[in-house]
């Protein structure tokens, strides 16, 4: 592959609070209150959005946050890819109780839209107005890894010049349901968020440099680190949800004076959660190595590389 | 990319029994697989006419799926002359609208024993990716794909990327989709199934006929080398949104236009290249309109023949990009065109028909469109020898 | 007595259908003769809405259309909505 370069110029983190900048950000020890964000979207979008499903809405602020915040208006020939790893649960929970004995009844519309996978996506661009690639993965836990590589690699390729990527899941109800739906522990806060970051082959104005996403094995972690890393880079560990304790401090100490960031804290245990962490970062950038770690259930390993530009 | 991937094997789980060759045989015939769904109940009393598959050499439950998929996968192997350990480095790329086909039979199936009623499984859809993967010994990148009725398409392209940026030597696809309560309730809350089955570009069409099935598509570089081959390759394709509105296609059919062009691009070629076209063609009112105004728009008075499969298959939503691939690449093989079953009456308004009766496979280029929900659309661009 | 001749049934119909499309407004502020749909409509129903409020009433009241041009006829408004459920004589 060429030695192209992409390059992140906006981001936007919206959590399990409605929360979008540092100062609305909290910590969750437990699973936070239902969230609504009727009057979030208004605020956002402008326009309430009363056909679309509580996962759309996520997505449609998170993305409009997003390109908010870039610097030159976004052209209608940017790709979207969107990473979902529980997709719409709570529409398609809604439409089971419609249909399928004992209750069955013609199912709703909105909410038979609604749970078509890609809807969040064709929302994003619908309201953005972009008209280019357009694509929904759903890979569990490496759902927004995915969509990251793709994008990464279309913009390498050369025939994509600019794309939004994000992540989105929502929690649902019951809560022994959900955790066991996405296999955590029942001491695990169940979160969920967006997160987005508008990714150019344009590196003037740029925030951050996305290094790459790679599959990786423990014993890879820190050659591929030496590839990325400058001299003077801070490094900065972001452990994903899946990760152990002691997993999180073995690659630490494998990576001399990494400091170990838990932005899980802010946002609570979902499959897209790096979406999230790697958003969040750019509500007070500091300049560094930002590697994002997790696994899937089957053991595989991803890993996100960022470097936040001084 | 402009790189065309060899498509070496391909399979397929259809309302005609397993393997690409008796969907042939049915195509051939003019013989559709369509019948009134009986395999569940509806919450709507009106009788629908569906393409189901024999769903018995399947273990019940959500198991179906994987087992189902990897049905697929044997025949397209086979069909390569290849082995699964072959597939150790493979990508595995799959394309599914939603696994609600097998959250309703585990429902169904725990729904028969005591009790309540249970609560809905609603996994991940990559758990049957992941699965898939370890049953085969698959160690490549394995994602799954959830675009709509593009999604399979979509699939195809992804893993014919990772293929030509050099990241695996080989790329598994499947498309999937079964029947499902929830989707046919669903469509049916939209008015958009057709009574009488769908009649793709027919004056009097209504609507769609929902299908199941699953396809495997083995892809590999061209100058991969494998014992056998079915002659035909990926030469390009594109993807884009249409924005205009979440279930309809803008009228003048100005997005689908756009992304046969793409495509068109994509594979180097002009439309004068092109020798035949799969349309998307569900029988839906509004969306064979605009699909119509694009085939008009974009090959004026020299536009190739045109079919469409959805009455002999069903529109079999998610899986229908590997799903018709396979279908059209079987008749293709096999030396037809097969006619747009369905369709009897011109639509004045659309002034274009389809294709009425078989013909001989023409040599050149052909192109497979997929148009979905949320705007989601697909074209695809193959020959065959 | 006619759909549209009774006021009570014609404020259900309106609850229902700000139910149903999760309109931001009061339902007793819908005209009984204003237009539903379309962007010039004051409550500016879409296609989809008019497939929502399709379903709602088919389960309130059994009676359902299977032709979206034809239920946009009968959504008209709300005076044509309620004759089409409750004809009359």
């Amino acid at each position: 592959m060429s030695d192209s370069r992409v390059y992140v110029h906006a981001a936007a983190a919206l959590g399990p609070h409605g929360d979008s900048v540092r100062a609305e950000r909290r910590i969750f020890s437990e699973d936070p209150p239902p969230l609504e964000l009727r009057e979030l979207v208004k605020r956002v979008v402008g326009a309430p959005l009363r056909q679309a499903s509580h996962l759309v809405e996520l997505a449609a602020i998170g993305s409009q946050l997003c390109l908010q915040r870039l610097a030159f208006p976004a052209p209608e020939n940017s790709a979207v890819y969107l990473g979902t790893g529980l997709a719409e649960v709570r529409k398609t929970y809604a439409l089971f109780n419609q249909v399928l004995p004992p209750g069955p009844g013609l199912a709703s519309p909105f909410d038979f839209i609604n749970a078509a996978n890609n809807m969040a996506a064709f929302y994003v661009a619908r309201l953005a107005g972009f008209r280019a690639r357009n694509l929904t993965v759903t890979q569990e836990e490496f759902s927004f890894e995915w969509a990251l590589k793709l994008a990464h690699d279309d913009l390498c390729a050369g025939g994509l010049r600019q794309a939004l990527v994000g992540g989105v899941d929502e929690n649902s109800q019951p809560r022994a349901h959900h955790l066991r739906r996405i296999v955590l522990r029942d001491d695990q806060v169940m979160g969920e968020g967006a997160g987005f970051l508008y990714l150019s082959v344009e590196a003037q104005g740029a925030r951050a440099e996305l290094l790459g996403v790679r599959r990786f094995a423990p014993d890879m972690v820190s050659a591929m680190v030496r590839a990325w890393r400058r001299p003077d880079d801070a490094i900065v560990l972001l452990p994903g949800f899946r990760l152990t304790a002691g997993e999180t401090a073995a690659f630490a100490a494998a990576l001399p004076a990494a400091r170990v960031h838990d932005y899980l804290t802010h946002c609570g245990c979902f499959h897209t959660a790096a979406a999230f962490g790697l958003a969040a970062l750019f509500d007070d950038p500091r300049p560094g190595l930002y590697l994002h770690l997790n696994r899937d259930a089957g053991g595989r390993g991803m890993l996100i590389g960022l470097r936040i530009l001084k | 990319m402009a790189l065309a991937i060899a498509i070496r094997g391909l399979g397929l789980v259809s309302c005609y029994g397993l393997g690409v060759a008796r969907a042939v045989d049915g195509l051939r015939a003019g013989r559709t697989g369509i019948a009134p769904l009986t395999q569940f109940e509806t919450p709507f009393r009106e009788p629908v006419q569906v393409n189901p598959f024999d769903h018995t050499p399947f273990p019940p439950g959500e198991a179906c799926a994987p087992a189902i998929l990897e049905t697929a996968v044997h025949e397209a192997l086979a069909g390569a002359g290849c082995e699964a350990p072959a597939l150790r480095d493979a990508a595995l790329v799959i394309g599914t609208g939603s696994y609600l086909f097998a959250a309703e039979a585990e429902y169904r199936l725990r729904r028969t024993g005591s009790g309540g009623p249970p609560t809905p499984a609603l996994r991940a859809p990559g758990y049957v990716a992941l699965r898939v993967a370890a049953d085969l010994g698959i160690d490549g990148p394995v994602l799954t794909l959830s675009t709509a009725c593009s999604s399979s398409a979509n699939a195809l392209l992804v893993a014919a990327d990772l293929i030509r940026r050099g990241q695996v030597e080989r790329a598994l696809v499947i498309g999937v989709e079964g029947l499902s309560a929830v989707a046919l309730s669903g469509f049916h809350s939209l008015l958009l199934l057709d009574p009488q089955g769908c009649r793709p570009f027919d004056a009097d069409r209504r609507g769609m006929q929902l299908g199941e099935a699953v396809a495997a598509v083995l892809l590999e570089g061209e100058h991969s080398k494998t014992s056998r081959d079915t002659g035909a390759s990926l030469l390009g394709g594109a993807n884009l949104c249409d924005i205009h509105h979440v279930t309809s296609a803008a009228p003048d059919g100005s997005a689908m236009r756009a992304v046969m062009e793409m495509a068109l691009a994509d594979a180097g070629l002009a439309p004068a290249d092109i020798a035949l076209i799969k349309a998307h063609g569900t029988g839906s009112p509004d969306n064979d309109a605009a699909e119509a105004a694009a085939m008009r728009a974009l090959f004026g008075d020299d536009l190739p023949p045109f079919t469409g499969l959805k009455r002999y298959l069903g529109h079999t939503l998610g899986a229908c990009g590997a799903v018709e691939l396979a279908a059209l690449l079987g008749c293709l093989r096999a030396g037809f065109v097969p006619p747009t079953a369905g369709f009897s009456a011109p639509d004045p308004e659309l002034r274009i028909a389809p294709l009425v009766e078989s013909r001989p496979a023409p040599t050149g280029a052909a192109m497979l469109n997929f148009f979905g929900f949320g705007g989601n659309y697909a074209s695809l661009i193959v020959s065959h020898e | 007595m006619s759909g549209s001749n009774d006021a009570q049934f014609k404020l259900e119909l309106k609850r229902l259908i700000v139910h149903a499309c999760n309109k931001d407004l009061a339902p007793e502020s819908i005209r009984d003769d204003e237009p539903l749909i379309g962007g010039d409509a004051a409550l500016g129903l879409d296609s989809l809405d008019v497939l929502q409020i399709n379903v709602a009433i088919f389960q309130r009241h059994g009676v359902r259309i299977d032709d979206g041009k034809h239920a946009r006829r009968v959504m008209k408004s709300i005076n044509t909505l309620a004759d089409f459920i409750r004809p009359g004589h």
